[in-house]
């Protein structure tokens, strides 16, 4: 039996997935000081890198339908092994979770409101998130559609507005950096905006039809990494070189809107854009945090936990790192290493051992 | 009926707070109000002769600006000054900012600066270092003009009079938008600068301003800057031949000697393409290509302009003028600055990165000795109103 008894249409699972990839948008920066202007391609080949492993979290969770990955981690390799995965998983969600708080704190303490405690900002923002978990995943999936067009719109109109200050010639040469810092681009790129797609393994369980589960998966997956490279085809066209100084660079291309005088200083619209998906994204990692340790404790439902796992949030977040130098350096160095082996590693592995035990129907049989 | 009423109630106190939100949305926690700011409308940079910082900054106090508006006319007595300038030392920029406020009176707000202007000390002294505070802080404007002050000090340039504008720094800035109109000053702005700095294929150029009797200022020419040191100065036509080849010249009046007078063709469109040739994978040649549509906007003389033929010859002349100006440019950045303001470098990282690789640190010596092959295509389009001059001896 599981926790969550709202349920999710097949269709909702792309807006769901395309709008959480999406919301990665600002992290692509952390990426951006190590590919410098071959970042685009990185993008796709971390997609490309990825793809086998999102399309195993999705046959994972189609084979164990109507279960999330903690009841699957029980089943697949027992009960104490299993608990031990299942705090691997529930680790991941928390610290994910607290450094994408981290980020929208450190763009509006940067970028808009300079004199603001850190704090408050983290705290507002964690509120938010938690208000909408509480609602549950049903409600974050009816909305879906609109986290993403509004991302869609600042992507696009951004670009639009941008066109005249482009310089293409910023792509060129194509092939200059050295392989190892492609690769760590790669391995960061597959890691961060289309590994996290593991947040799904919780989620796509509650899917009432499992049938075009891969298909909506893959397709948002694919929109979502479409975003992603209109944003760094347009960062690396407007800023060239420059882009590795800044601290935002899309923050910084948008800054340079100016059209007659007239649109200028759009930094709003990237302030919204980013919010909002942010947003997006953290309440989706918040509900399979709560969950993922609902399920882990035997709790019936995840609503009290909401608001103490909040805090813990608040507290991971705020002391976490010294710096957005400190976090930068941890993320591009050592934050991909600890979720590697969850990301790569795990969900195949439990593919695996599901099929050879021959698992799901075991299970189903002592259902019926 | 009750249910009704109740539910009423609770539609009521809905709506009053979503009224509420809307009060609490008017404005960031540390908004200032416009009577608590001094407004920054330029700001100067300089070294004295200790090789401190000396910052120079024009405030502009909006409510005084409202005062002397309505004052005016009326004949009122003594007005708070709207404008003035103010200086001070500190080690760093940021330190001298913050130093400001113990002369001024009210937190000075950047983000309206209109000109950045560089004192010649500080241009010899090097740029680089001091920009920095510009680019990191977040209330500034990418979109802020930079000039080079030459002959004169940042601080004589913004404590200029006059009754043109009643702030001088949106004087300046509109006389610099005015020339970059007529293409003989570069526009840059700090967006443009960081870029060029950062790009080691290109060097900077940074438009010049100088004083033009006591109240009135000068916008033309060009500062070479090589490495972020200042390196010479670009005439106004050398600078509009920089500005041709690198493809930036919006519009201009070139006149060229024709039979019986001059012509002054107006450039409607100018655009152009610099690019390094390769043999045996050296450069071999500066390759410049310009391309310019152009209207006749005068003939001061007697020559006739109705027949192909002629417009031929003007066609010609036009590319010869152009030319000229472009080696005069090109020449003058490489045997004299040896400084590659045009950005061949960049085009030499671009395409030929293998190269570029080991050429890196001895690039402006390369520059500086390369051949160039300038080729100028000019069509003119139209001739305005009239085709002959009046007095066109036939």
């Amino acid at each position: 039996m599981s926790i969550e008894k709202g349920k999710v249409c097949s269709w909702q699972l792309l807006f769901l997935v395309a709008g959480f990839v999406q919301g990665s948008v600002l992290l692509i920066d952390f990426a951006v000081g190590i590919t410098e202007h071959q970042t685009w391609m990185v993008i796709l080949a971390g997609l490309v890198v990825s793809a086998p492993f999102i399309l195993s979290y999705a046959v994972l969770a189609k084979r164990f339908q109507g279960m999330n990955v903690i009841q699957v981690n029980d089943l697949v390799y027992g009960r104490f092994l299993g608990k031990v995965v299942s705090v691997y998983y529930i680790f991941f969600y928390l610290m994910t979770l607290s450094f994408n708080i981290r980020d929208v704190g450190e763009l509006y303490i940067t970028f808009l409101m300079p004199d603001t405690p850190f704090i408050f900002l983290l705290i507002g923002f964690t509120a938010t998130c938690a208000y909408a978990v509480y609602k549950g995943i049903e409600v974050l999936a009816r909305v879906s559609h609109l986290f993403l067009i509004t991302g869609m719109f600042v992507i696009i109109s951004t670009f639009a507005l941008l066109i005249d200050q482009m310089d293409f010639s910023n792509f060129l040469p194509l092939f200059e950096l050295p392989f190892i810092r492609i690769f760590q681009g790669i391995h960061l790129m597959s890691a961060i905006p289309f590994g996290e797609t593991i947040v799904f393994l919780m989620i796509i369980g509650s899917l009432n039809k499992t049938e075009h589960a891969i298909r909506n998966t893959f397709i948002g997956l694919l929109i979502g990494a479409i975003s992603l490279l209109i944003v760094s085809v347009r960062n690396t066209a407007v800023l060239g070189k420059t882009q590795t100084i800044w601290t935002s660079t899309s923050f910084q291309s948008i800054r340079l809107i100016d059209i007659g005088t007239v649109l200028t200083r759009m930094d709003f619209l990237i302030g919204i854009a980013q919010t909002v998906l942010i947003f997006f994204k953290c309440s989706l990692f918040f509900y399979a945090l709560a969950v993922a340790v609902a399920q882990l404790f035997g709790l019936k439902s995840y609503l009290p936990l909401v608001l103490p796992l909040a805090g813990i949030e608040v507290i991971i977040a705020a002391t976490v790192f010294q710096s957005p130098v400190d976090h930068a350096g941890i993320t591009q160095n050592a934050g991909i290493i600890y979720s590697a082996p969850l990301m790569f590693v795990i969900p195949p592995l439990t593919l695996l051992i599901a099929k050879i035990r021959g698992l799901p129907r075991h299970e189903r049989g002592k259902d019926a | 009926m009750i249910l009704g009423k109740v539910k009423k109630g609770i539609f009521a106190v809905q709506i009053l707070l979503l009224l509420m939100f809307p009060l609490l949305l008017t404005g960031c926690w540390n908004n200032r109000d416009l009577v608590d700011i001094n407004i920054a409308t330029g700001i100067g940079l300089d070294r004295t002769e200790e090789g401190k910082l000396l910052l120079t900054i024009q405030i502009v106090e909006p409510a005084a600006i409202q005062s002397t508006a309505s004052g005016k006319g009326k004949g009122g007595g003594a007005q708070p000054e709207p404008v003035f300038t103010q200086c001070f030392e500190g080690e760093t920029v940021f330190e001298a900012v913050r130093g400001m406020l113990s002369i001024v009176d009210k937190k000075v707000f950047f983000s309206a600066a209109q000109v950045l202007i560089l004192g010649e000390r500080l241009l010899q002294d090097g740029i680089e270092e001091v920009l920095d505070f510009f680019q990191r802080d977040h209330e500034m404007d990418y979109q802020m003009r930079i000039l080079a002050a030459k002959d004169v000090t940042p601080r004589e340039i913004l404590e200029i009079k006059n009754d043109i504008d009643p702030i001088p720094a949106v004087y300046i800035k509109e006389t610099v938008d005015n020339t970059v109109a007529r293409g003989t000053v570069k526009k840059t702005m700090l967006i443009d600068l960081i870029k060029d700095i950062e790009d080691r294929g290109k060097q900077p150029a940074i438009g010049q301003i100088s004083k033009e009797g006591e109240e009135k200022v000068r916008t033309e020419g060009t500062a070479v800057i090589k490495d972020g040191k200042l390196a010479g100065w670009l005439d106004p036509y050398e600078t509009r031949g920089y500005l041709f080849a690198i493809g930036e010249l919006r519009s201009a009046i070139v006149s060229v000697p024709a039979d019986k007078g001059k012509v002054a063709m107006e450039i409607m469109k100018a655009k152009g393409k610099t690019k390094v040739e390769f043999e045996n994978n050296q450069p071999s040649m500066l390759s410049i290509k310009v391309s310019v549509e152009a209207n006749v906007g005068g003939y001061e003389g007697t020559g006739r302009l109705d027949s192909p033929d002629n417009l031929y010859m003007l066609e010609e002349k036009l590319k010869e003028e152009i030319k000229k100006e472009i080696i005069m440019a090109l020449e003058k950045t490489q045997k004299e600055y040896s400084s590659d303001i045009f950005g061949f470098g960049t085009y030499v990282r671009k395409f030929h990165p293998q190269y570029w690789k080991n050429a890196e640190k001895e690039w402006d010596s390369i520059f500086s000795n390369l051949p160039a092959q300038i080729q100028v295509d000019a069509k003119i389009e139209r001739t305005g109103i009239i085709i002959n001059p009046v007095a066109s001896g036939d």
